[in-house]
């Protein structure tokens, strides 16, 4: 379940038209999110509100022998009429899981952020401001993100802690992403490293597309009813430690338009490290999305896998009402333009998520979000098979209401 | 005297090994590893090698049988080596993550994966230099303490020898870590196989440490601490009747516990006070706290049934509280005269030399000549430096050095295990017990006839005063010195008349024990020293009657506990005698 400040960041991406899954470091979103998911521990509550829709307030709580708790605030310039509160989100966005990659949009003319009003220019770069404190740790968190510009965004993130080496840390993040291709320089003030992403997206040129073809056919490109292939590549050094990092990788994923299972497939690799990484990822039906990864690591020998799941459960009375659409999907695919109003009207009806996965060690997570009344929660708890005295090493319940 | 340092018998023990094993991987991982090891450091091969460190003997403190103390000069560079096995991470980046908080982590998507390479470390050729406090008591196990970084050089050599990045990397985090070992582990480590060797000591020792961790007892073996277990096993005793009475420091009774013997004549004394026995039984060399507060007695033959154990204990800390102020006065004006080391130490001295009126049984065989001192002010001032504090009385200087070298020592290994002290704090509770007891007993003392202590044997003390007198020399009072080269004069006839009231006060207990070596060392000490001694004779009497005269106001202020006058010296002192 994604905390309400993150929800909120998602809407404001949404609302700036900012593509976060069209990065490097996203690239494997979907195995994370369905294989390394977080289960929560002790009791936590948090209790959130978008008192305006350009400020947002969470309070949170958590009881895990002790109490410690943050309080969270958020600023944001473009009004946030699109989030919505506990009681109306879909489950699907409130959750992360398979990512359903947009169509790469071509980015907006940088004219069509300009506002003019008697003869000056008085539009403003959108911002959004967001602060954590926690508690009795004392950690402060903040978070500074600038759209400069269509195409590109700043980004700029802190935590000042006294335990921290030198009271804390920046990381500052300049991204770019001009649809067909995207890049992002950070830098870090930990160990002063800096780091350099770049994802390049094969094939269909938004940019291009829109300029040959004026009409609507583009919709109807054979390249973008297919997948779309994406590689990347990411290198960092520490100035101060004198090391660095550089792994390299692919991405498949099957378009929504794409007619078959959604599929997501990726491999990383890590050639200083000699560590490959392969996953996969596959939504089997309306409900269900499997996924697999395996690690293997060619200097040590090193190997790991990790299979998971995602079942989504649907409301009764809504489910028996789309059988019929179900069975017409179910026979022929449809054009992009029939399916998306129908899928979306399904995931309104998702009433819980079952997230489950195992390691070869094991080692199982599980975790149920769903909803009861207005109140999100999610329950989880991770087993260790192997510890046959003590199996279950956490469990946890995660209740949360945004108004 | 010769030494004799055995180093194979060490190693040929099969169970040593495996043993010392243990304790080193115990150590290695009990503090918080860097992020880069993730598991844990196993010992896999130790050897300690065929050659012994070359020690140079710079001071013993302490020599019996059961005791040692000792300063040494350790070289090392032998062929003892030591294998370490732990599996590390070798990508920087994953440990850089690991210590970063994740709301700042730039989230790298593969670059941080993890690579973990099973490490082996040597480390050889060890070349170690330092000076070494190595104190055994055979209660108190060894405990063994560098005053110095003692790590001049090693080979780390590895499997990542290749690569001169990671090479220069681990050497330089091993050395850091096994100077932390040395100076902070392995005295502990020692000790506690040293309590493990003489195992069936283990488990007292082990208790009466966790009774008063504060205590200095595992780093001074000295007879000064060795009051307070001797205090504590008098307090223990049911009916210890007059554990005041008991309070003599037989020769035999100078170790860290009371002897068997020792136990059995304070019996036969405690019990000869409850009979209202007529026969007091003699203990040589020891002075009865009956005749020394007689306030707290007035007549301690005819009223033994009141006097429970807890009642002489209360009485006692009333007594010593009472003279608390002369106490911090003696102890300030010490140290202003002292190096700063000295508080703790100095007052120790005074409680152990004065008050108990014993005849120390000095062991300090200085084996370094007057120049060698002299010149090793500069060289090895480290070692000696605890010896500069000057303090007003010979016995007070020598100790004081002991104890010094002691506290710093322990100071300078306070982290090591479970004998971390504070060396003054662990003081004060001996200064303040013992002003009361000098004061009165010197009282008795002067109305003795000097001859009765002319007349004891000589002790062994003498030994020391010829390393002693060069603190002296090459104190502050060492240029007043009228007769240089004797090594008492130098001090006592300069300084006593430099005595301000207060020091008259603080200083007077501490002469008492003069008056007793000086007696002693009579019929060998040289002409100057008779010479000054005469000298001293006439110094002592004005000085005893101003601290007669000084004392007596503090009796006036604690009128009901004190008494007024000096009674006449009771049988039992003369039969002590």
């Amino acid at each position: 379940m994604l905390g309400f400040m993150e929800y909120v960041q998602k809407c404001f991406y949404t609302a700036t038209k900012w593509d976060e899954d069209n990065s490097y470091a996203s690239l494997n979103a979907t195995a994370r999110a369905l294989l390394d998911f977080p289960t929560p521990k002790g009791l936590k509550m948090n209790l959130s509100s978008l008192s305006s829709p350009n400020f947002a307030t969470s309070y949170s709580m958590a009881s895990l022998g002790v109490v410690d708790g943050s309080l969270s605030y958020l600023y944001s310039s473009r009004p946030l009429t699109n989030a919505l509160n506990s009681g109306d989100v879909q489950l699907s966005d409130a959750a992360s899981g398979y990512r359903n990659l947009k169509t790469i949009m071509k980015p907006d003319d940088k004219r069509d952020w300009e506002i003019w009003q008697g003869g000056l220019r008085v539009d403003r770069r959108d911002t959004l401001l967001y602060g954590r404190m926690y508690l009795p740790a004392s950690t402060l968190e903040a978070l500074y993100l600038r759209r400069l510009a269509p195409t590109r965004q700043l980004k700029i993130l802190a935590v000042s802690n006294s335990r921290l080496p030198n009271g804390g840390t920046i990381l500052a993040q300049m991204q770019q992403d001009n649809g067909k291709w995207s890049t992002e320089y950070l830098y870090s003030t930990d160990v002063a490293l800096i780091g350099m992403r770049g994802l390049y997206n094969f094939g269909f040129d938004p940019r291009k597309a829109a300029a040959a073809t004026s009409s609507k056919t583009a919709a109807l490109d054979p390249r973008m009813m297919a997948g779309r292939f994406s590689a990347g590549a990411e290198v960092y050094y520490g100035i101060l430690n004198k090391s660095g990092g550089v792994s390299t990788g692919f991405r498949y994923t099957a378009l929504p338009s794409n007619v078959g299972s959604p599929l997501t497939f990726t491999m990383t690799v890590n050639p200083l490290m000699g560590h490959f990484q392969a996953s996969y990822a596959v939504k089997a039906g309306e409900g269900a999305v499997f996924c697999s990864r395996y690690d293997f690591n060619i200097y040590s020998y090193e190997s790991d896998l990790v299979l998971g799941c995602e079942l989504w459960r649907w409301r009764q009375a809504a489910a028996a009402n789309d059988s019929t659409a179900a069975a017409n999907i179910g026979g022929t695919w449809q054009p992009e333009t029939a399916l998306v109003p129908t899928s979306e009207k399904r995931e309104d009806n998702v009433t819980g998520i079952i997230k489950a996965r195992i390691t070869q060690n094991f080692n199982i997570g599980l975790l149920w979000e769903g909803r009861f009344k207005h109140l999100l929660f999610s329950i989880g708890s991770n087993i260790d098979l192997k510890r046959r005295e003590q199996p279950f090493r956490t469990v946890g319940i995660e209740i949360q209401y945004n108004s | 005297m010769a030494f004799n340092f055995n180093w194979h018998p060490l190693t040929a023990d099969p169970e040593f090994y495996s043993r010392a094993k243990d304790l080193l991987t115990a150590a290695l991982n009990k503090s918080p590893k860097p992020p880069i090891i993730v598991a844990d450091i196993l010992v896999t091969e130790l050897n300690l090698g065929t050659t012994p460190p070359d020690l140079e003997i710079l001071e013993i403190g302490d020599l019996a049988d059961d005791r040692f103390r000792g300063i040494f000069k350790m070289e090392y560079s032998g062929d003892a080596f030591l294998t370490l096995q732990t599996k590390v991470q070798a990508n920087p980046l994953n440990t850089y993550l690991s210590t970063t908080p994740s709301f700042t982590s730039p989230q790298p998507l593969a670059a941080s994966s993890p690579l973990t390479i099973p490490l082996q470390i040597t480390l050889s050729n060890f070349r170690l230099s330092g000076f070494v406090i190595l104190v055994f008591s055979k209660a108190k196990g060894i405990t063994l303490v560098f005053r110095n970084d003692p790590l001049e050089s090693l080979v780390v050599s590895s499997t990542f020898d290749s690569i001169p990045f990671i090479k220069d990397y681990l050497q330089k985090e091993i050395e850091k870590q096994l100077r932390n070992l040395f100076q902070e582990e392995l005295p502990a480590i020692i000790h506690r196989l040293s309590l493990r060797w003489w195992g069936q000591d283990y488990d007292s020792a082990a208790s009466s440490n966790t009774l008063r961790p504060p205590q200095s007892s595992t780093f001074n073996s000295g007879p000064s601490l060795s009051a307070k277990p001797s205090f504590e096993n008098l307090a223990d005793q049911p009916d210890a009747t007059a554990p005041h009475g008991a309070f003599s420091f037989n020769n035999d009774l100078e170790s860290d516990t009371l002897s068997s013997k020792s136990l059995l004549r304070l019996a036969t004394l405690t019990d000869s006070q409850r009979t209202l026995s007529l026969c007091t039984p003699s203990i040589r060399d020891a002075i009865y706290r009956a005749w020394a507060v007689a306030g707290d007695r007035s007549d301690p033959t005819s009223t033994p049934s009141s006097l429970s154990g807890a009642h002489s204990s209360t009485a006692y800390s009333m007594d010593s509280a009472s003279h608390r102020p002369g106490l911090v006065a003696m102890a300030s004006s010490l140290s202003v005269s002292s190096s700063a080391g000295g508080l703790g130490p100095n007052g120790r001295p005074v409680t152990r030399s004065s008050a108990l009126g014993k005849k120390k049984k000095t062991r300090v065989v200085n084996l370094r000549r007057k120049k060698d001192v002299q010149a090793s002010d500069t060289d090895a001032s480290s070692v000696i430096g605890g010896s500069e504090s000057v303090t007003s009385s010979m016995e007070v200087g020598y100790e004081e050095k002991d104890c010094a070298d002691a506290g710093e020592a322990s100071i300078s290994s306070g982290i090591s295990g479970s004998s971390s002290i504070s060396p003054a704090g662990a003081d004060i509770p001996e200064i303040i017990i013992p002003p009361p007891l000098a004061a009165d007993r010197r009282g008795e003392k002067q109305q003795k006839p000097k001859q009765q202590q002319q007349q004891k044997p000589q002790q062994p003390q003498h030994i020391l005063f010829p390393g002693k007198s060069d603190p002296f020399a090459s104190s502050e009072y060492g240029g007043e010195n009228t007769a240089p080269i004797s090594l008492f004069s130098g001090p006592y006839s300069q300084h006593s008349p430099q005595l301000s009231p207060v020091h008259h006060g603080v200083a007077a207990p501490m002469e008492n024990p003069f008056i007793d070596s000086r007696g002693r060392t009579a019929s060998s000490s040289s002409i100057v020293e008779k010479a000054w001694m005469m000298k001293m004779a006439g110094e002592m009497a004005r000085r005893w009657t101003d601290e007669r005269a000084r004392r007596e106001k503090a009796e006036e202020l604690l009128a009901e506990r004190r008494r007024q006058d000096a009674s006449p010296p009771p049988p039992a002192y003369q039969l002590s005698e």
